[in-house]
C-alpha cells in the first residue's frame, strides 16, 4: 500500500513537473524571441533619438554647411528652432546622396524624416520618398520644433 | 499516507513557485517593453515646454492661448505654470488640464523681459 501511495505520487509528480517544464520552455523561448526583437527595436529607437537630438538642437559643421561641404549635418539655427535653409539642403542631400547623408549621420539602418506644420495640419516635407507600409519594423521618434516661427513636428523613423 | 500527504505538500510549494517564477519573467518583459515609450513622450514634453518658452507663450500668461498651442500637439495633457516677479514673489498660477495618473511630465523655469519682468517654472504632463 505505501510503495503503491508513492508511485501515483511520483507519476502525479512526474506529470506535473513535465507540464511545468514545457510551459516554461514554451514561455521562455517566446519571451526570449520577444526580447530580441525588442533589443532590436529599442536599437533602431536609439539611433532615431539620437540622430533627431542631433539635427534639432545642432547646426552642424560648418554652422553654414551647403550640400557641398559639410562634416556634420544639423539643422538647427538654436535649440530647437530649425533653419529653412538648412532643412532645404538637408532634403537636397537626402534625394540626391542618400548614402552620404546615412554615413555622416552615423546610421546603420535607413532612415525617413518629415516635417508637419501643426498650425496648418500639413506635411511641410519628407525624404526619402519611400513608403513606410513596406517596412517590417519602424521606429519614429517626434519631435516638437519652430520652423519660420510656427510649430511642427519634426518625425525622424529608422526602418528596417 | 502520510508520506503521500507530505510529498503533496512539496508538490503544490514547486507548483507556488513555478507560477510566480513565470509570473515574474513575464512581469519583467511588461516593464522592459513601457520603458523606452516613457522616454520618447518625456523627450516630447521637454521639446515643448522648450518651443513654448521660445515664441513666448509661457510668459503671455493668458490660459487659452497657451491651450490653443498645445492642442496642436497634444490632447491628453496637464500644465501648471507658476509665475514670480522680480521680488521673486508667486503673483500668478496657471493649471489646466486632467492627467493625474500614468503621465511622463517635464519642467522648465523660464524668463521673460519683454512688458515687464516674469519668471516662472512651468511643469507639462504628458499621457
Amino acid at each position: 500500500m505505501k510503495a503503491q501511495v508513492f508511485t501515483m505520487d511520483f507519476i502525479i509528480s512526474i506529470i506535473l513537473f513535465m507540464s511545468m517544464m514545457i510551459m516554461i520552455s514554451i514561455l521562455w523561448s517566446t519571451l526570449t524571441i520577444d526580447l530580441e526583437s525588442k533589443k532590436s527595436f529599442d536599437d533602431m529607437m536609439f539611433q532615431a533619438l539620437s540622430t533627431s537630438e542631433l539635427l534639432v538642437k545642432d547646426g552642424g559643421n560648418p554652422t553654414n554647411w551647403t550640400t557641398s561641404v559639410f562634416y556634420s549635418l544639423g539643422l538647427a539655427e538654436s535649440e530647437n528652432v530649425l533653419e529653412w535653409r538648412k532643412i532645404s539642403y538637408f532634403v537636397e542631400l537626402v534625394l540626391n546622396d542618400y548614402s552620404s547623408v546615412k554615413d555622416v549621420l552615423g546610421l546603420s539602418d535607413d532612415f525617413y524624416f518629415e516635417l508637419y506644420d501643426l498650425t496648418n495640419s500639413t506635411t511641410i516635407v519628407s525624404a526619402p520618398l519611400i513608403s513606410l507600409e513596406s517596412y517590417d519594423n519602424v521606429a519614429a521618434v517626434n519631435r516638437i520644433v519652430l520652423v519660420n516661427n510656427s510649430l511642427a513636428r519634426f518625425s525622424f523613423a529608422i526602418v528596417r | 499516507m502520510r508520506k503521500g500527504f507530505v510529498l503533496s505538500t512539496d508538490l503544490l510549494a514547486g507548483i507556488v513557485i513555478s507560477i510566480i517564477f513565470i509570473s515574474l519573467i513575464v512581469f519583467r518583459a511588461g516593464v522592459i517593453d513601457s520603458s523606452s515609450k516613457e522616454v520618447l513622450r518625456s523627450v516630447e514634453a521637454s521639446d515643448a515646454l522648450i518651443v513654448l518658452h521660445k515664441t513666448g507663450v509661457l510668459a503671455s500668461e493668458n490660459e487659452s492661448y497657451i491651450k490653443s498651442e498645445i492642442d496642436k500637439f497634444s490632447s491628453n495633457y496637464y500644465v501648471s505654470i507658476n509665475y514670480f516677479d522680480e521680488n521673486l514673489t508667486n503673483y500668478l498660477n496657471i493649471s489646466f488640464g486632467e492627467v493625474l495618473s500614468n503621465y511622463v511630465f517635464a519642467k522648465r523655469p523660464f524668463y521673460s523681459y519683454n512688458n515687464k519682468s516674469i519668471i516662472g517654472v512651468a511643469e507639462l504632463r504628458l499621457k
